[in-house]
């Protein structure tokens, strides 16, 4: 599902250059569930971004689901996105002016779904939140916030499904929630997940445990 | 992906930001308000001048000079009534008239007419009466229809006698509205309308004497008033006689209202350009807000140009609406615009509006003194009511 090759990422801080990644090679199988774990600053949401083409590397080659996608433009990186992969980010990233329900809907009218706001409603009902679709984001605790992200991440039925730290911003409980949900999610419908986290009870739900440090990779690379 | 998907994004956008953008739409609308307002403003001006400019004239063709038509003058004339033009002649000048009962004088705007005037519009009097009837000889003394300021100025009530020059007249009505009254920014005094024959007699027309002769001329249907007017200049060759159709008479006031409504426009615009910057600092502070927003749909799949276009449907329907009520707010304003710049326009407001009588607005007048005149705003810049 996803092929990493020698990637490097450099950027430049007060002028001088910084290696985020230095030279990342790894293999996802498709439909195994990879947790990407190391210290703060070690690069695993570097990683997890260059995946999802919301960054390019500096070198190397990455593709997904047979695509190269270091030599897309950013109108077919969008479209690579809408048709390859659910993002799910550590602070939830609701767009505030929506309702839950119409958040859930934005990836389905994007690609001109019908029907997206009941489908939508559907979604919300399968992480629990049936009854909420009409509340705005604020009007939601951080869990709720999650949940609605997951059920928007799975909108489309994604092959690849990519997790920065889901349940960082949450309390353990709310976090084991939000995981067993994930987990849940992604089984029923039988994609690849990547999940960016520190958190080693989290990783140990995983089929593999890749370990970063310093922008290499310590041991699981295949 | 869909043109409907970008307009559901925007609605909900404006939807979800409805507070931010009120300054945005706020800049819009006083913007275009002022535009419009000022726009109409002269529009209703212009057509108004235009539409009243035989009256406001006397009639279609105005000849004016400082001496009495000579001959040829007299003939080409002839020449134009055999034609089916009616003609008749005004003559204006300055004069002290005096209220023999209390000795009180004062300078008056003297106008004698003949039998034919007006040639277009009514003279509006009280009481209400044929001009000529008003006008008419009685016992020795001519009647004069005189502005109700000279009465309340020399004491005088309706019936009171009057001199002016070697001649004795009787108040016979107040003069509410006179059609062809120039509109000067200065006048040396209230209007005394009298008969021509009386004028002779008031001894005030001899070598020296300041007089305006106007003849006016009523041209047949088919008769364009231009065309005539240049044949006439042609067949007359004076230099001295003024000859000018009615739609290039008073160019003064035309040339005034003109400069009036630029101004006012540059002032609509300027306010128009300072908006802008309120415009384009709402829009800047927006979009800085919405970056996460368009980070999270670039994320989910949308395409630069969906994202493009969502924003531009909002900020474009924004804008239309923002002009649309502001169209609405600069026509509704026409009323108040007239009310704040009749203050500061050489005419008397009130004397112009319907139903309201200048008698009524004498203490009005009085305060404006000589410096004012009895005339009106073209009706059109008021409210008819």
């Amino acid at each position: 599902m996803i092929r990493i090759r020698d990637v490097v990422m450099r950027l430049s801080s007060g002028g001088r250059p910084l290696t985020i990644l230095d030279g990342v090679t790894l293999d996802v199988a498709a439909g195994e569930v990879c947790a990407i774990t190391g210290p703060s600053g070690s690069g695993k949401s570097t990683l997890l971004g260059l995946i999802a083409g919301l960054d390019r590397p500096s070198a190397g080659s990455i593709a997904v689901a047979g695509v190269e996608i270091t030599g897309l433009d950013e109108d077919a990186l969008a479209r690579f996105r809408r048709e390859t992969l659910g993002y799910v980010f550590q602070s939830y990233h609701l767009i505030p002016t929506l309702t839950a329900a119409e958040n859930v809907a934005v990836p389905l009218e994007i690609v001109g779904a019908p029907d997206a706001l009941s489908r939508a409603r559907g979604l919300l009902g399968d992480v629990g939140l049936g009854e909420r679709g009409h509340h705005y984001p604020v009007q939601l605790s951080g869990g709720e916030q999650q949940r609605v992200a997951l059920a928007r991440a799975v909108a489309l039925d994604p092959g690849l499904l990519l997790a920065d730290e889901p349940t960082g911003n949450l309390d353990s409980a709310t976090g084991v929630q939000i995981i067993q949900l994930l987990l849940a999610l992604n089984r029923r419908r039988g994609s690849t997940l990547v999940l960016v986290t520190h958190d080693e009870a989290l990783a140990s739900h995983a089929d593999r445990v890749v370990k970063l440090h310093d922008g290499r990779i310590l041991n699981g690379a295949a | 992906m869909s043109l409907a998907f970008s307009l559901r994004m925007a609605w909900r956008e404006t939807r979800g930001a409805w507070r931010h953008f009120i300054v945005f739409f706020g800049c819009v609308a006083l913007g275009v308000a002022a535009l419009v307002s000022v726009g109409t403003f002269a529009a209703n001006l212009d057509r108004t001048l235009g539409r009243e400019a035989r009256t406001r004239t006397g009639g279609d063709l105005e000849l004016r000079s400082a001496r009495p038509l000579d001959d040829d003058v007299r003939t080409a004339l002839a020449e134009l009534a055999r034609g089916g033009a009616a003609t008749t002649t005004v003559r204006e000048l300055a004069a002290m008239a005096r209220a023999p009962a209390r000795g009180a004088t004062l300078l008056v705007e003297l106008k004698a007419v003949e039998g034919e005037y007006p040639l277009y519009g009514r003279v509006e009097t009280v009481p209400a009466a044929p001009l000529d009837t008003l006008l008419a000889d009685r016992d020795g003394a001519g009647g004069a229809v005189v502005e109700a300021r000279l009465l309340e100025r020399l004491g005088l009530a309706v019936g009171d006698p009057l001199v002016v020059g070697a001649a004795r007249f009787t108040v016979t009505g107040v003069l509410v509205r006179e059609p062809d009254r120039s509109m000067g920014l200065v006048t040396l005094g209230p209007r005394v309308l009298i008969g021509g024959p009386a004028l002779e007699r008031t001894g005030l027309l001899q070598v020296g004497s300041r007089v305006r002769y106007r003849t006016l001329a009523r041209l047949p249907a088919g008769v364009t008033a231009r065309v005539a007017g240049a044949d006439l200049a042609r067949s007359i060759g004076d230099p001295a006689v003024r000859i000018a159709a009615f739609d290039e008479a008073q160019p003064g006031l035309r040339r005034f209202f003109s400069q009036l409504a630029t101004y006012l426009g540059l002032v609509g615009l300027a306010s128009l350009l300072v908006g802008g910057v309120g415009i384009a600092s709402s829009v800047t502070t927006f979009f800085r807000r919405q970056l996460v927003t368009i980070a999270i749909l670039k994320c989910l799949g949308a395409g630069s140009r969906v994202l493009l276009v969502t924003y531009l449907i909002q900020i474009l329907s924004l804008g239309l609406l923002g002009s649309l009520a502001g169209a609405a707010l600069g026509v509704a304003a026409q009323p108040l615009l007239v009310r704040v710049l009749a203050p500061f326009a050489p005419f008397s407001k009130s004397s112009g509006m319907r139903g309201r009588s200048p008698v009524g607005s004498r203490s009005a007048c009085s305060r404006r003194c000589s410096v004012r005149s009895g005339r009106s705003w073209p009706s059109a810049a008021f409210p008819r009511r």
